[in-house]
């Protein structure tokens, strides 16, 4: 549960990441980085599960957070009337590029640190 | 089980594995039975299974990879065949005209994340009371 009075943790070494491509008015990226073991708390709550997650399943769960978070932000950015193309959720490590970041955000969720963050190709940053 | 009732009753199609199981297991809490729950990962094999199946209920996502989902919905809304299956469009993308084009397609459009008692609801206002109670004690929630 995201619990926005609470100061998130620091990042942790076993944070992965997950990043969604969109193009349309503008092209950029929405990435989430969160801890791997939060992946699977995630997913086994999203799916009842009484066994733990199986590592793919926790990350295919926390590419489709992903997907989500992408499609909320850019109709809250750039209006419900714009079409964006969004591509399929990838993974993202801890150095990617992934262009020139507009904002980010860290949440605590379940204790642990969520990083969510907005990025903009480098030629549609300036403006932006 | 109603005599009436459907051998395949739903197809979920997404490129999520998690979204479908999460899916799936919605409808088994609203009585569907496990094996008439169908799945794809795409468009174009989602028509595949819906043309050897005929599932009632469809649950399509919109961004997938090889046929995405409005092209799907257009082509089952464009089969004489097909045509007459309920369509849910899951979808996180916040565009309204994409939404647009699906409801003027005919398709319910859901958008994500999305809370199990929609789809619990979408499955009784499909099927009433062929629906099988569910042992689950999940089920008791809806």
């Amino acid at each position: 549960m995201v619990d926005p009075t609470v100061e998130p943790p620091p990042a942790s070494a076993d944070r992965v990441g997950f990043a969604v491509a969109f193009s349309g008015p503008l092209a950029g990226t929405v990435y989430v980085r969160m801890p791997e073991v939060l992946t699977k708390i995630i997913a086994g709550n999203l799916l009842g599960a009484d066994e733990p997650v199986e590592d793919w399943l926790a990350r295919d769960t926390a590419g489709e957070l992903a997907n989500v978070i992408c499609g909320h932000v850019l109709p809250t950015l750039f209006g419900s009337s714009a079409v964006f193309r969004i591509d399929a959720p990838r993974g993202i490590g801890a150095t990617d590029s992934l262009g020139e970041e507009m904002g980010a955000t860290a949440l605590a969720v379940e204790g642990h640190r969520v990083e969510v963050g907005l990025c903009l190709l480098r030629e549609q940053a300036g403006a932006a | 089980m109603n005599a009436a009732a459907p051998v395949a009753w739903a197809l979920i199609v997404d490129d999520s594995s998690a979204v479908r199981m999460w899916v799936r297991r919605a409808l088994e809490l609203a009585g569907v039975p496990a094996d008439g729950i169908l799945t794809a990962s795409d468009g174009a094999s989602a028509i595949g299974r819906l043309r050897r199946e005929r599932p009632p209920l469809v649950f399509l996502d919109v961004n997938m990879p090889i046929q995405d989902g409005l092209e799907t919905l257009s082509q089952i809304k464009k089969d004489p065949k097909l045509r007459g299956a309920k369509v849910v469009i899951l979808t996180s993308d916040g565009s309204d005209v994409r939404a647009a084009v699906a409801r003027g397609l005919g398709a319910l459009v859901l958008r994500k994340p999305v809370a199990p008692e929609a789809i619990v609801e979408v499955a009784r206002s499909t099927f009433g009371d062929r629906l099988v109670p569910s042992s689950d004690p999940a089920a008791a929630d809806f």
